[in-house]
This record gives structure tokens, C-alpha cells and sequence, in this order.
């Protein structure tokens, strides 16, 4: 098609949404908080999966020992650890470590324990397992294994745990496709909508101009777009507001915690084109809901 | 009889012959641009296969074309032939059919049974972007005129241009050209609303004309003007007559069929009730 007829498209694509900008704003906001949920559900999940991983990647095990350990035991332990793969210790962390671990923990609480004479807290390895998953590390077997040698009171590992944070993410999956698909379903409505009102407050122009000879497809063609640069515009900006509340949001935590515990991070670069791609589909498909069933009747 | 005053008489005779002049001026400017179209145009290829094959064309072509809106009966066994190059009024009382019928030479409305041909194609056989294309032969003078408000002369009257997707320039100078045609090139930046409805009837005709269609149509071109204005209208339908193209114009303005000998079809309750 010659250029001078895309230039009068977007020219008037353009004049239409000037024309009709409160509708195109109420639209394009809806679009974006619509995007911007969707986008949220993201980067949680992201977020999530990151953390999950990065549990998986490095799994611990605590060995809390019995107060009248001797070193014998204490060496043959060190030396059961040194023999399994992909294993280290940590650290070892003394009763008087514990306690001054749980003294800071507790903050201004930690008063609690000043009338007290004996320590109660036990002495503990820290294990760290590299990649348990590909050394096919049998934690249970392990456990079980230290729970006999002497002077091991007890032995947590945190896999249990991972298991069923991994069966909530699971359900996330499932609520943000959902969430995505009704979201979705919405937004096409909303542009159909948009694009429908436009086409409206123009019927007398087309009107005229397939009198005068237009073809469907030259009447059709600026709403459709006009509903592209909506999805373009709604697009970028959700993505924009997305990066600006994770922005904030990162910091925010961070304060909270005082130290950064968690990596938080921003969605990939894979997810920002699938949140563009989306919202440009989105609204492509709803104008040609729109302009199909105007210009069929 | 001696005038009172030799003198004035003498001047008001000299401003009469330069009236004249004026006017003569004004049609030959008019006719030129009529010819620049022409040579321009289709028309020229048209008039040229006309003068060796001596045949007229068939333009309009109406077969036994019914049209019900609802249980009334609009039009009733309309059979009629008008050929290339013709000029032809439609008329007859209000209801009796007149805008019907050019609305389905237009193919703006489908006949409940019969057939059209425009030039040779059959309307009930096209449909979508070829009725578009058979459209820009076609020009129609509504009886509301059916202009854009919030464009201006210029642009409503190129917008019949804007949709074949001509180059910008050839659009711009076209547009000129038609509006000094019908005489409006002074008010190509006012609004419709602006204008006289004399004047508004004029871009509704130079935007019906502008793509140098095969067929005018025009819907009550007359209907609420005074005798001059009518004339002057009058005038335009036969400039672009001249260019060889055919004419078909409803009216119920009895002057109007007074004036001249084209022929002229009576239409009553939808059916054709004579022809002169």
C-alpha cells in the first residue's frame, strides 16, 4: 500500500483519539491497571520462583548437638559431613552463639533473659548443600544417619518446607492464569468498547465517505490503528509503572528489613515483550471485534 | 423615444456589454476547465470510442425492480433504459418513488427483486469494495447536501479524492480546479455551516464531480432555492453534461422541466407513469 495512505491512517487514528480523549484516557487507564495486576502477578511469581530456587540451589541442615558431647563425637561428626558430596559446614555455632543470635533476634525483648543461669539453647552445625537436587543428596537417609551418632540431639532440614512453598506457587500459577485470563477478557471489552464509541461518534463521516466511493477496508483500517496505539501506549506504560512501584517497592523492603535478605528482582526482558505483546494484541483483536461487527451490519 | 440623459444610458449599456463580457469570460474559463478535465480524464477515452463506434451506450440499464419497505410497495415494475450521455429528470409527487430509485442506481439500497445494470455491471452481483469502486463513477447530489461540519469546503470536496489514495498534489489541484468550477475557490477555508444553502449545494456538486464520474445523480438539487440560485445550479448540471456525462436529476420543480426539452420520466406510486 502507498505510503501517503498509512500517513492519512495515523493521521486520522491520531485526530480520532484527540477527538475523543476522554474516552481514549478512561480506556487506556483501565487498560494499564488491568496490565499493571497482571504485571504484579509477574513479578511475584518471578520473585518466588527466584527465591525457590536460590533455597533449592543451597538447602541447610541443623544438627543440634547434646550439651556433654566430647570432641571424639564432635570430630566424627565433622568427619561423617566431610565425606558427603556437594555438603559443607557452615559454621558451628556454640550455646553461647545461640543465644546471643536469639538475644538479637528477640530485640527489645531480649530482657527476657536475664534471670537466667543455664543456657538452654544447644549447640548446632550449619550444613549447606550445593545443588542437592543434581547429587541427588537422600537427606533423609542423612538424617537419619547423624540421629544415631552419638551425642546428636537432633536434625531439621528445610526440604519439607520447600516442598509445599513449591505446591503454592503451584496455586499461584493457577489463580494468576485466571486472574490473566479474566483480566484479558476485560481488556478486550474495553477496547472493542473504546473503538465501538469511536466509530459511533463518526458513523456520519463514514457514512460519507462510502458514498463517495471509500472501501470498507480505507473506513476500517485508522480505527484499527487507533486501537494498535492504544495497545502500544497502554503497553509501555504499564511496564513504565510497573518498573516505578518495583522501584519503590524494593526499597521499601529493604528498609524493612534493614538487611537485604532477599534478592528482589524486576521481571526478565522475555516478560516485559510478553506483558507489550499482550496489551498490542489485545487491542488489536478488540478493534477488529469492533470495526467487524459495526461495518457487517 | 429620446432618453432623459444620453449620457447615462450610454454608460449603463457600456457596463451591460462589460457584464457580458464578464460572463463570457467566466464561461470560458469554466468550459476550459471543463476541457482540462476531459482531456484529463476518462471522459476523453470515452467521447473518443463514442465518435468511431456512433452507438450510445447504455448507462443505466432497470429490469422489472421491485422494493418493499415493509408491506408498502415503493417501487412497482420500474423498467427503464437511459443511455450514455444523457440528460434526464425523474419526477413525479412526493412518495412516488423518486429517491428510492436513485438510492438503488447508487447501490445504496437493494432491490427486493429486478436488476440493475450500471454501464454493463449488474448490482445485485457486487458487493463490498467493487460497489466502492462503481461508487467513484458515480456521483450524487444529496437532497441534504450530506456535508461534513467541522471540515471545511476544501476538505469535504477532496475527501471524494482522499479515498482513492491519488497523490497529495494531484488531490490539491484537482480540488482547486473543481471549486472554480462551481465557482467557490474564495470560500475553500469556510465551514459548510458558513455558507448559503446556494453555496452548500455547490460543494455538494463539485464533491459529486470531482472524480469526473460517468453518472451525476442529484437528489432535489433545487429544492429550497430561489429561481436564480436554481438557474445558476441548473447551469452546473449542464456544464458537466457537456463533458459528456449523464445526468439524472428528480425533481418536482415544474419550472425546472418547463425549461428545457430533456427527456423527462413521470414516476407515480412506484410505477413508471410516462415519459416525455
Amino acid at each position: 500500500m502507498r505510503f501517503r495512505l498509512w500517513f492519512y491512517f495515523i493521521k486520522e487514528a491520531l485526530v480520532n483519539i484527540v477527538k475523543n480523549r476522554v474516552v481514549h484516557v478512561i480506556g487506556l487507564g483501565t487498560m494499564i491497571i488491568s496490565l499493571l495486576i497482571f504485571g504484579s502477578f509477574l513479578l511475584l511469581f518471578v520473585n518466588f520462583n527466584t527465591w525457590i530456587y536460590e533455597w533449592g540451589q543451597s538447602l541447610t541442615m541443623s544438627i543440634y548437638l547434646n550439651d556433654g558431647i566430647s570432641d571424639l563425637e564432635k570430630e566424627k561428626i565433622v568427619f561423617y559431613i566431610h565425606k558427603l558430596p556437594s555438603a559443607e559446614v557452615k559454621r558451628f555455632i556454640s550455646k553461647e552463639e545461640a543465644l546471643r543470635d536469639l538475644r538479637r533476634a528477640l530485640g527489645s525483648q531480649a530482657g527476657l533473659f536475664e534471670g537466667l543461669s543455664v543456657n538452654p539453647l544447644p549447640a548446632s552445625f550449619e550444613l549447606a548443600f550445593k545443588d542437592p537436587e543434581g547429587n541427588k543428596v537422600n537427606l533423609k537417609g542423612i538424617k537419619q544417619k547423624l540421629e544415631k551418632m552419638g551425642g546428636v540431639e537432633e536434625v531439621q532440614y528445610s526440604e519439607e518446607w520447600l516442598r509445599s512453598f513449591e505446591g503454592l506457587i503451584d496455586l499461584f500459577k493457577l489463580i494468576g492464569f485466571i486472574i490473566g485470563g479474566l483480566l484479558f477478557m476485560g481488556v478486550l471489552f474495553i477496547v472493542t468498547n473504546t473503538i465501538k464509541l469511536a466509530i459511533y461518534s463518526r458513523r456520519d463521516e463514514i457514512e460519507i465517505l462510502k458514498l463517495v466511493g471509500a472501501t470498507d477496508w480505507f473506513v476500517k483500517i485508522p480505527f484499527l490503528v487507533e486501537g494498535l496505539i492504544q495497545g502500544v501506549l497502554s503497553g509501555i506504560l504499564a511496564i513504565l509503572m510497573l518498573y516505578c512501584g518495583y522501584l519503590f517497592l524494593s526499597s521499601k523492603i529493604i528498609c524493612f528489613l534493614g538487611i537485604a535478605m532477599l534478592n528482589f528482582v524486576f521481571i526478565p526482558y522475555e516478560y516485559m515483550m510478553l506483558i507489550f505483546l499482550i496489551s498490542v494484541a489485545l487491542s488489536f483483536l478488540g478493534s477488529f471485534i469492533a470495526v467487524g461487527r459495526f461495518f457487517d451490519i | 423615444m429620446i432618453p432623459e440623459d444620453p449620457l447615462a444610458t450610454l454608460f449603463q449599456c457600456g457596463n451591460t456589454f462589460l457584464d457580458v463580457l464578464r460572463t463570457a469570460q467566466v464561461d470560458a474559463a469554466r468550459f476550459r476547465n471543463m476541457f482540462q478535465l476531459r482531456v484529463s480524464e476518462r471522459g476523453y477515452e470515452r467521447l473518443h470510442n463514442k465518435e468511431f463506434s456512433k452507438q450510445a451506450i447504455c448507462m443505466i440499464q432497470l429490469f422489472h425492480l421491485y422494493k418493499n419497505f415493509g408491506p408498502s410497495l415503493a417501487l412497482n415494475d420500474i423498467n427503464l433504459k437511459i443511455d450514455e450521455g444523457e440528460f434526464v429528470f425523474i419526477t413525479g409527487p412526493s412518495g412516488a418513488g423518486k429517491t428510492t430509485l436513485l438510492r438503488m442506481i447508487f447501490g445504496e439500497e437493494r432491490p427486493t427483486s429486478g436488476n440493475i445494470l450500471i454501464n454493463g455491471v449488474n448490482l445485485n452481483r457486487i458487493k463490498g469494495s467493487k460497489l466502492a469502486l462503481l461508487r467513484r463513477n458515480i456521483g450524487f447530489v444529496f437532497q441534504d447536501f450530506k456535508l461534513l461540519p467541522k471540515k471545511t469546503v476544501f476538505e469535504n470536496v477532496s475527501l471524494a479524492l482522499e479515498v482513492t489514495g491519488e497523490p497529495y498534489p494531484f488531490i490539491r489541484k484537482k480540488t482547486h480546479r473543481t471549486l472554480r468550477l462551481v465557482g467557490l475557490d474564495h470560500k475553500k477555508i469556510s465551514y459548510p455551516l458558513q455558507l448559503s444553502g446556494g453555496e452548500q449545494q455547490r460543494v455538494a456538486i463539485a464533491r459529486a464531480i470531482i472524480q469526473s464520474p460517468l453518472i451525476l445523480i442529484a437528489d432535489e438539487p433545487t429544492g429550497n432555492l430561489d429561481p436564480d440560485l436554481t438557474r445558476d445550479i441548473m447551469d452546473l448540471f449542464r456544464c458537466v453534461h457537456s463533458k459528456g456525462t449523464t445526468v439524472v436529476i428528480a425533481t418536482h420543480n415544474r419550472e425546472l422541466l418547463k425549461e428545457g426539452a430533456q427527456r423527462t420520466i413521470f414516476l407515480n406510486h412506484g410505477r413508471v407513469a410516462g415519459e416525455k
